[in-house]
This record gives structure tokens, C-alpha cells and sequence, in this order.
């Protein structure tokens, strides 16, 4: 049985008259990379913050490791936050920062912030102010800040938003070793859609602070990966002759457009084989999406993103 | 709670405006000792010559008037002996103190907020509100190194500069500096409230500099003569302001003025810290 850490059931948030999130019902399986896609202004942010008790919601409700209501608030410190830019004083060094939140958490253990910075790979900064830092380094100072605790779920809102490729990389990998070391689950939001791809196990697309579809990884590749796409008028018929043609591995995606995932150099037999039996073909061809492509075609267009 | 106030107390100890606040408001008093010594001599010169002359001085008829900005009042030092109280009560009722007190309340909470990492820290709290009772202990403890200060630099100036001081340790002195430690404390907490309201640190800094130059004390003054179908019902109302207490708290104060004190300082901490709390708990971050 699947365990969810998180579940929200038609979260709203309501600025005056204007909803930022609008009956959001998502769940993050525990032990999942979730990606919470949206472009900017989609909601994502104020979702995140309503999870982790940075911002009050307006109605729904709100599960967070199985409590629910009131309780909620009891189990927030179970949440590791990094939304929008690090929260860390400049004129500070990044153990001061570190030790700030541990004495807050009221953990003194000894060599723990000296773990948190070799973990988010800060061994090297020593007695650096964190003003002198790179954003890179900021930002992964920014995930450490978050890990003090513990915490089973971490909150990453654009975690690689204006770094370099170097950047990238290293906070893709430090995303990764907790979660395969730590089981930690993350939810992550993100612009960069390729660069999310390598990381996420499930999807959450969000757009004008509505939830328009949640898939796991193996959904989307199904969706983006390369197919014949045949746009026809009689699908239940063009079935018989898939099947009869001993194609198993196909999807009808509605009334008029089926998918077929195999045998794609065979794509004029299979149209000639629909002709012989009376199909009519409107158009037949191989294709393949990315993930941009897919999440343009989801939340309206290029003038969208 | 006490995790909270503990992270505060280290940030306190880690703050280098602290430090460098603390360090100005000693290099100023020793300064102000000095400055005032030679006030006190222009002063004696000038009353001498008007009793010659038969004018008087209306030094000492000023105490109703509303003070605008930050000045000392030598006349209490118009004696043949000078104690530790009356210097130290000539440096406090200045309100420098007062100003540098909101300064650094500025800094420490819109700190926080400026730099986000308040993010950090609300989840891990179980109530907001602990939040801002943290910030009022810090203050208390800021508070009561900056008066520990300015006792010692009075001590040392008025030691090295002034030929009639002696260094009067009695009772009243404490008496005074515990009462003027809650109205400075009362006035962080205003300060912090403003903080809150704001989240912005000019703004707030300006407040805080109004506050301290008796622009509210004036204006509440200005209010509170305008009467109401011909009752004036805020005559008193200047008395139970904390920057106008400050300003005028004498150094051997009566049994009912203390209480006032006292009362302002219970009723600034009730009101203000409710009004931020309430603030912080609803506030989205």
C-alpha cells in the first residue's frame, strides 16, 4: 500500500478577490522526488508556503505525515524549507547560520553542523562570511538550513534558479544523495523542465493556481516518448487490426487519436493495413515530446511560459 | 519557547551592531561627561553675571514644557557636589540612551525579516508569538548592558572630568536605573511593534527617531489640550507616555511616580507585544 506523506484536499488561497491556489488536491508519495511544475505567477510558491505553515490557507484541507486539522501545526518541524531565496544573515558565517537553527530545533549535538556543511558540500568555506558567498554556495547553504532537524519532507522552491551548469550539477546531486541516502522526500519546484526531469519520480503541473494533472515519471515518459500517433475516425475498429497485427503495446488517448509505443519503422505497413480495412486515416506519424513541449501543450501555449 | 530565546541570545552575542552600538554609546558618555562639565562652567559663569546684573534664570521653569530633540539639561548639575545619580540621571533623561536603544531594536528585528531568515525559524516554532516574547528578552538583556555601560562611562567621565563628583553608590541610584530599564525596555517594545507593522527598516528608524526627539510626546501634548463639549480629557495623557517619562523621571522620584513608571511599562509590554503577536500570527511569511 502506498504511503503519502503529504495530501491536500481542494487547498485554496485567496488574495482579496484573486486565487493563488485553487482547490490544489495533490498527493506526494513518501520517499518520492515530487517536480511541481508552473510558470511564474502559477501558484506554486504559495502552495508550497501553505504546506509548510509559512502562509495560512483560505479553505481546504491539509495532511502532513497522517495528522490532519489543528495537528498539523504540531508536525511543521518536520519540514526542511527553502522557498524562494535562502533565508541566512550575510554578515554571518555559514556555521553561525547552521547553529542558529540547530539552538532554535534545540539540537546542540556535537560535529552536527560540521556534518550539514560536508553534506550540502561547504566543507571547504570555513570562516567566510555567507555575503561573500556565490549563489551556488548560497543556495546550497540554503538546503543545509533546511536539513537541520531532520526532517522527512523537504521543501525546494526553485532550488536552481540563476546557477551556473557547476551550480546545477551540485545541487542536483546533493537533492539526490538525500534522498537515496536519507529517504528524505522532496518536493521540488522548477523552471528549468530537462534539469527537473533528472531528478523527479512524480509531477505535479499546476497552472493559474490550479492543479491540471499529477503523473509519476513512467506516465510522463509513456506520454513524451516516441510513438505513432494516427488521428482516425473508428478506434474500437483500428484496435481489432492492432491487435491482429500483434500490437499490444498502444494507448486510444480519445476518440480520435491512438498511440501506438512499438514497431514505429513499421509505420506504412500499419497505415497500408488500415486502408486494406476501410479505416479512414485523417494523418499517421511518428512523434515525440518533451517534457517542455508536453507541459506548453498542458497549460496553454508558448505565450504562457 | 526556550530554544527560541536561546537562538536569539547567541544571535545577540554573534551581532557585530551590538558591539559597535555598545562601543559608540561608551565613547558618548565619556564624551557628554565632558561636554556637560563645560556646559556646567559657561552656566555658573553666566548665572553669576545675571545676579550681578539682577536678571533671572528661568532654567529650572521649564519643566512643563514638551522637549524637541535630544538635548541635556544641565541645571540638575548646578550644585556643589555631584553624584553618580545626578550624572547618570543628566546622561538617561537626554534620551540618547532611548535612541540608541531603538536603533539597535530596528536592526535586530527587521534583520530578521530582511534577510528571511525567519523563514527558518517559524515552522519550528509551535507558536508565532514566541517569536516576538523572544525579541522582547533580548532586548531586556541588550537594555540592561547599555545602562550597565553608561553607569560605568558616567562614572569614569565624571571621575576624570569633574572636580565636585563623588562616586555615591545608594540605593536610589539602582531604584532609578531599574525604572528607567523598564522604560526602555517598554520603549524596544514599541520599537519592535513598529518593526513588525512595517517590515521595513527606514521607516521604522525613522519612527524610532521621532519617538525619541519628543515629536509623539509633542503631539500627544498639542491633542490633549484640545478639550471635548469643554472637558479636557487627555490632560494627563503626556504623563503615561514612556519617551516623556523617560525624559522627565528625576533621579529621587516620588512613590506615585514610580508606580506610573511602572504601570506604563506593564500596560506598553501588554498592548504592544499583543498588537505584534497578533500581527505575527496571522501574518503570511
Amino acid at each position: 500500500m502506498r504511503e503519502y506523506i503529504l495530501k491536500t484536499n481542494n487547498l485554496t488561497k485567496r488574495y482579496k478577490k484573486q486565487k493563488a491556489v485553487d482547490n490544489v488536491s495533490l498527493n506526494v508519495e513518501k520517499g518520492s522526488i515530487y517536480g511541481f511544475i508552473g510558470r511564474n505567477g502559477a501558484g506554486k510558491t504559495t502552495f508550497l508556503k501553505m504546506i509548510s505553515g509559512l502562509a495560512e490557507k483560505t479553505s481546504g484541507d491539509i495532511e502532513l505525515f497522517g495528522h490532519k486539522g489543528n495537528e498539523v501545526k504540531n508536525v511543521y518541524d518536520r519540514i526542511g524549507v527553502l522557498i524562494e531565496a535562502p533565508g541566512l544573515y550575510p554578515n554571518m558565517t555559514a556555521f553561525d547560520n547552521l547553529k542558529l537553527k540547530a539552538i532554535c530545533m534545540g539540537i546542540y549535538k556535537k560535529n552536527y553542523i560540521r556534518e550539514i556543511i560536508e553534506c550540502v558540500g561547504l566543507g571547504m568555506v570555513g570562516n567566510k562570511k555567507v555575503k561573500n558567498f556565490s549563489l551556488g554556495m548560497k543556495q546550497r547553504l540554503g538546503i543545509g538550513m533546511a536539513l537541520i532537524g531532520e526532517p522527512d519532507l523537504l521543501v525546494l522552491d526553485e532550488p536552481i534558479n540563476g546557477l551556473d551548469p557547476q551550480g546545477i550539477v551540485d545541487v542536483r546531486e546533493t537533492i539526490m544523495k538525500l534522498n537515496r541516502e536519507r529517504n528524505i522526500t522532496i518536493i521540488i519546484s522548477s523552471h528549468i523542465l530537462e534539469e527537473l526531469s533528472k531528478l523527479v519520480t512524480h509531477y505535479g503541473i499546476i497552472d493559474q493556481g490550479s492543479l491540471v494533472e499529477e503523473l509519476t515519471k513512467e506516465e510522463l515518459y509513456e506520454k513524451c516518448s516516441e510513438r505513432i500517433e494516427v488521428a482516425l475516425d473508428e478506434p474500437e475498429k483500428a484496435c481489432t487490426i492492432l491487435d491482429s497485427l500483434k500490437i499490444h503495446n498502444y494507448k486510444v488517448v480519445n476518440s480520435k487519436t491512438i498511440h501506438i509505443f512499438e514497431r514505429l519503422e513499421e509505420v506504412a505497413d500499419i497505415n497500408m493495413e488500415f486502408s486494406l480495412n476501410k479505416i479512414k486515416i485523417s494523418s499517421i506519424g511518428v512523434n515525440k515530446d518533451n517534457l517542455e513541449k508536453y507541459f506548453m501543450d498542458l497549460t496553454g501555449g508558448v505565450e504562457n511560459a | 519557547m526556550l530554544n527560541i530565546i536561546k537562538m536569539d541570545l547567541y544571535r545577540l552575542l554573534k551581532s557585530k551592531s551590538a558591539y559597535v552600538i555598545l562601543m559608540i554609546i561608551a565613547a558618548f558618555m565619556l564624551l557628554s561627561v565632558f561636554m556637560i562639565e563645560n556646559s556646567i562652567k559657561v552656566l555658573k559663569l553666566e548665572n553669576g553675571q545675571s545676579n550681578i546684573t539682577g536678571e533671572t534664570s528661568d532654567a529650572g521653569d521649564n519643566s512643563q514644557n514638551t522637549n524637541l530633540g535630544i538635548s541635556y539639561d544641565g541645571t540638575a548639575l548646578m550644585k556643589d557636589h555631584i553624584t553618580l545619580l545626578d550624572e547618570f540621571a543628566t546622561m538617561i533623561s537626554s534620551a540618547i540612551l532611548l535612541l540608541f536603544t531603538g536603533i539597535f531594536t530596528v536592526l535586530f528585528v527587521c534583520g530578521e525579516n530582511n534577510s528571511g531568515f525567519i523563514k527558518n525559524i517559524v515552522s519550528c516554532t509551535k507558536k508565532r508569538w514566541y517569536i516576538i516574547l523572544s525579541k522582547t528578552v533580548v532586548m531586556s538583556v541588550f537594555v540592561f548592558i547599555e545602562l550597565i555601560i553608561t553607569l560605568l562611562m558616567t562614572g569614569i567621565g565624571s571621575s576624570i572630568f569633574l572636580d565636585n563628583f563623588s562616586l555615591d553608590i545608594s540605593w536610589k541610584l539602582f531604584q532609578y536605573m531599574g525604572l528607567q530599564c523598564l522604560l526602555h525596555l517598554a520603549f524596544a517594545v514599541i520599537i519592535i511593534m513598529v518593526s513588525v507593522l512595517t517590515r521595513n527598516s527606514a521607516i521604522s528608524m525613522i519612527i524610532s527617531i521621532c519617538l525619541c526627539s519628543g515629536l509623539g510626546s509633542l503631539i500627544i501634548s498639542y491633542l490633549s489640550k484640545l478639550s471635548i463639549n469643554g472637558n479636557n480629557v487627555g490632560a494627563h495623557l503626556p504623563d503615561y507616555l514612556v519617551t516623556s517619562n523617560v525624559q522627565t523621571l528625576t533621579s529621587n522620584p516620588t512613590s506615585e511616580i514610580s508606580i506610573r513608571v511602572i504601570l506604563v511599562f506593564i500596560i506598553a509590554m501588554l498592548v504592544y507585544n499583543l498588537i505584534s503577536s497578533l500581527v505575527m500570527e496571522k501574518r503570511d511569511i
